[in-house]
């Protein structure tokens, strides 16, 4: 058995060509590949963090953001522990789709997933969208936000630790089942699986100023 | 000594001269000299003599340094012939290599007269095979060298008129294969296709002779697919294999390009020798690309792929919506247009498959460099992974996966509406139906050879474990299991006050006994219904993880990983079920054992313990309280046997030995003891230990010992018995329980 306390499931979402992949790269092997062609179905990178002395594993899931590959990509959004949703800020258009991702979310991911909003590309001169039109969606929507750029690698190595460190504190907190070591999140509880599912903000959820008020850069 | 002896002579010489007056001057100046000689001579002398042991010291040294001196002198010697030898050798050799080259020089000069005469004469003759080597030879001489190496004005002109002819027949040579070439292509002539062929390289034009090659095999290809398409479009949909037709196509193109490497390697490997056919592939898999496509678009036409797609798609995204649509496919017919996407992806995987191994050997032939062999792999890699045939198939796969996940979820959805029990059995239709659904979903996905999509359905079958079947059974429990099993008055009368008072509080009639007959057969199905369906992933993880191994091979790490990622998760599913299962026992142990036990136990309550001679030798003969309570006991688990499987079964047993154990205890505890009461408790607890025991499994036996060492506190003579017992005895009580159990006395 591999040395890790918890695994956690890591899938990104969002428009194609807004830099899933260089994220990915950027995080997982310290690389912007220049000329990255489009993801075909989904790649699967693995990266272990530490966490206050920790091993904590991340499985990162990039989707092709093509809506041919929809019902694959979608069919990993259940078991994922969070979600990253990522836009390019100078490309409106991938900005305008983000209320669809979230219906997506909605619809197939669980409720507990911790639910990330990224906008991308920070180091294009052409920024179309300022950084709090992003702020305030993700706070409307409850979701932590924070801009990044894969190629100057900026805020790239944060947003994941960030993510590793909120969900250990999300498990140790009990938010999910207590089998999440063996990567297995119980994204609804069977106790009240006829309930709707609750959707109380949690402090920690609603302060997406947080990540963004830190990243000096 | 010497010298003074010869003055004397000359002295005698003159004193018989003729000149007596110089004479005497002479004599005196010849004296003074010979003093002054004498005065030197005798001081030599005397050095010498004194200095006669340093003197001898010095000789004796120098005689022993003659040895030396004379090795040194055999050494220099040695030396000395060997830099003449060396010297004769490298004068030997550097005529040799002149020789050589002379005499490269002068054969090639010699061939290149007899090419420049050859040439015309085999192109005259249209003998090209003679005409190309002529060539090859001149093209391997440097012209510059030959040029300067003669001499002679002369000479050196009609050099240069050799040189201009054979440019000359070059330039003549190249446009006539080429066009020889062009001219057998379009006659169709094989023959003279791969004479031609064949002389590109003499000429060294290997690129150009592959090319050349390749596009008439790109001709070729186009030409065939294009039949098989018209064989394809005009096939009547009764022919046996209409249903896989385009699947059939995309194969045969596949083959066709698989067949024309197979055949072309090894002439290309003769004579362009190896590392050139990722060149001569790279160009074939344009044509494939173009020539799948074609197909594709025509299968994607004549299946009407994208409007059955795009109507499934939203049905997906309304998902569970009010009205089914009617352009809505069934399931059942979306079989053979499934197994038909899985076979194209599946052929179109085992090509490339077949493309990567096959230009891996010849990178691995042709490229010594281990850095430089990979880096071409990855550059050849690269290109293959983004050529349109893989696109098109990742589309294919992506449109297969929506279509495969509405018929899992569409399958589902009957297999619920028709889930019925059998008279008898214990699980419903459902389970066995749903797990059949799934793994002919995952099965054919497995078949179609995609990593991402057995992953995506592995996906689809957890959500729809967890949700549908692990949901439903919950939702089902939730219901609870009605009480009502009325095996004794007793029991009758206690769920009639319960349900009477339910009924007050919830203000509504009593279900009849037909409904909670019902309510506890769907319970215990849908128990028994979560509990087989934990041992169906167990089978179904098991089934699929060999069926990947042995149908998916060469898979990247990766890959790999993936699959093992998605497959770890179908298996988390038991964990969900096994949740829902626990739910089930413990409502049972609520509402259909707790309340029975209840009674039974309390019955000990009323029995005295504090109890004389003839009260103990009575209940000897006639049992107040054990025997009742095991007659009950396996009423109650003969009730239940029936219609549980084994490990709800299991449970259930567990489940009521530990409430009686608990009930009992507590009952104990209630009571008081006299010693022979002691003694009875004893021969009770022996009896209900021995048959629970005998009942349940090992895992429950733990509480089971809490009551005997109960009874055997109580059956003591003294207090001293109690340390004398600890010693061989590992206490379940704790100190303070065993304190309290003591007191009962």
């Amino acid at each position: 058995m591999e040395d890790y306390k918890f695994l956690f499931k890591v899938v990104l979402i969002g428009n194609a060509g807004v830099g899933k992949t260089c994220l990915v790269r950027r995080f997982t092997q310290g690389l912007f590949p220049p000329g990255q062609g489009a993801t075909i179905g989904v790649d699967f990178m693995i990266k272990t963090v530490e966490i206050d002395g920790e091993k904590i594993k991340l499985q990162i899931w990039d989707t092709a953001g093509q809506e041919r590959f929809r019902s694959i990509t979608q069919s990993y959004y259940r078991s994922a522990h969070a979600l990253i949703l990522v836009y390019d800020i100078s490309s409106q258009p991938t900005f305008d789709c983000l209320p669809d991702w979230l219906r997506e979310i909605e619809q197939y991911a669980s409720c507990k997933v911790l639910r990330v909003l990224v906008g991308n590309k920070t180091d294009r001169e052409d920024r179309e969208l300022p950084t709090h039109v992003g702020e305030e969606f993700a706070h409307r929507h409850n979701m932590y936000f924070i801009e990044t750029s894969a190629k100057e690698a900026d805020n790239v190595e944060k947003l994941f630790i960030e993510i590793a460190k909120e969900l250990t504190q999300l498990v140790r907190s009990g938010h999910f089942d207590k089998d999440s070591k063996v990567g297995d999140l119980s994204p609804q509880d069977v106790s009240n699986v006829t309930l709707p599912p609750t959707r109380e903000p949690r402090s920690e959820f609603a302060c997406c100023s947080r990540w963004i008020s830190s990243s000096t850069t | 000594m010497f010298s003074t002896s010869l003055t004397f002579q000359e002295m005698t010489d003159v004193t018989t001269g003729l000149r007596p007056n110089r004479l005497a001057k002479d004599i005196k100046e010849a004296y003074d000299r010979l003093c002054k000689e004498e005065v030197g001579v005798a001081e030599r002398l005397e050095w010498s003599v004194g200095n006669r042991h340093h003197l001898e010291a010095r000789l004796s040294q120098l005689a022993r340094l003659v040895p030396t001196l004379q090795l040194v002198q055999a050494d220099a010697r040695q030396l000395e012939n060997t830099i003449s030898f060396t010297h004769q050798l490298a004068n030997n050799v550097s005529a040799k290599s002149r020789v050589v080259e002379t005499q490269k020089r002068v054969g090639d000069l010699l061939d290149l007269e007899g090419c420049s005469g050859g040439v015309a004469t085999a192109l005259a003759q249209e003998d090209y095979e003679t005409a190309a080597a002529h060539i090859h030879r001149f093209l391997a001489m440097d012209e510059t060298l030959l040029l300067h190496t003669t001499d002679s004005s002369s000479k050196a002109e009609s050099v240069e008129t050799w040189f201009d002819r054979l440019r000359q027949a070059e330039r003549e040579l190249n446009a006539l294969i080429t066009r020889k070439f062009d001219d057998a292509v379009k006659s169709e002539d094989m023959a003279s296709v791969d004479r031609f062929f064949k002389l590109f390289p003499l000429l060294n034009k290997h690129d150009e002779g592959l090319k050349k090659f390749t596009t008439y095999l790109c001709v070729k290809i186009q030409e065939s697919t294009a039949q098989h398409l018209t064989t394809a479009q005009t096939q009547g949909p009764r022919e046996k294999r209409s249903h896989v037709i385009w699947a059939d196509t995309i194969t045969l193109l596949f083959e066709g390009i698989a067949r024309t490497i197979e055949v072309r390697q090894p002439i290309i490997e003769t004579y362009y020798g190896p590392g050139h056919l990722a060149l001569v592939v790279e160009m074939l898999q344009r044509e494939c690309d173009r020539q799948a496509g074609r197909i594709v678009g025509e299968m994607r036409k004549h299946r009407r792929l994208d409007a059955v797609v795009n109507s499934v798609r939203d049905s997906l995204r309304v998902s569970g919506g009010k009205e089914p649509r009617i352009d809505l496919p069934d399931p059942r017919d979306l079989d053979t247009l499934l197994g038909e996407l899985t076979l194209m992806n599946a052929r179109a995987e085992l090509y490339l498959r077949f493309i990567r191994r096959r230009v891996a050997a010849d990178f691995e032939a042709s490229i010594v460099d281990k850095e430089e062999r990979e880096k071409q792999e990855s550059i050849f890699e690269g290109r293959l992974s983004r050529s349109q045939l893989v696109c098109d198939m990742a589309i294919i796969v992506g449109d297969y996966t929506i279509l495969e996940q509405f018929y899992l979820n569409e399958s589902f959805k009957k297999a619920l509406a028709m889930d019925t029990i059998e008279e008898g059995a214990k699980t419903s239709s459902l389970v066995d139906d749903a797990f059949y659904i799934i793994k002919k979903s995952v099965r054919r996905a497995i078949a179609s050879s995609s990593v991402d999509g057995v992953c995506a359905m592995l996906n689809h079958s957890v959500t729809l474990i967890e949700t549908q079947l692990a949901g439903g059974f919950n939702q089902t429990l939730r219901k609870g299991f009605p009480a009502q099993g009325y095996l004794d008055l007793n029991q009758a009368y206690t769920v009639l006050q319960s349900s009477l008072q339910s009924t007050l509080q919830a203000g509504k009639i009593n279900p009849s006994s037909t409904d909670s007959d019902a309510l506890r057969q769907a319970f215990l199905t849908a128990l028994n219904n979560a509990e087989t369906s934990m041992r169906h992933v167990r089978s179904l993880h098991q089934t699929l993880e060999e069926n990947i191994t042995s149908a998916m091979v060469a898979l990247t790490p990766t890959a790999r990983a993936k699959l093992e990622s998605c497959l770890n998760d179908l298996k988390g599913t038991t964990g969900k079920l096994g949740m829902v299962g626990e739910f089930g026992i413990s409502q049972l142990r609520a509402t259909a054992i707790k309340p029975r036990v209840k009674p039974w136990v309390d019955t000990f309550t009323i029995t005295s313990h504090d109890i004389s001679e003839d009260e103990f030798a009575c209940y000897e003969a006639n049992d107040p309280f054990s025997q009742t309570l095991m007659v009950q006991v396996d009423g109650l688990l003969g009730s239940f046997l029936p219609l549980l499987t084994e490990e709800n079964y299991k449970s259930l047993v567990s489940v009521l030995v530990a409430e009686v154990a608990a009930q009992l205890e507590k009952a104990i505890m209630k009571s008081t003891f006299n010693r022979l009461g002691g003694l009875q408790l004893d021969r009770e607890v022996r009896a209900i230990v021995g048959y629970l025991s005998q009942v349940s499994e090992w895992s429950v036996r733990e509480q089971l010992t809490r009551l005997t060492q109960m009874a055997t506190l109580l059956n003591l003579e003294n207090l001293a018995e109690v340390s004398e017992y600890s010693t061989t005895t590992t206490w379940r009580l704790t100190p303070s329980e065993m304190r309290k159990v003591l007191q009962l006395r």
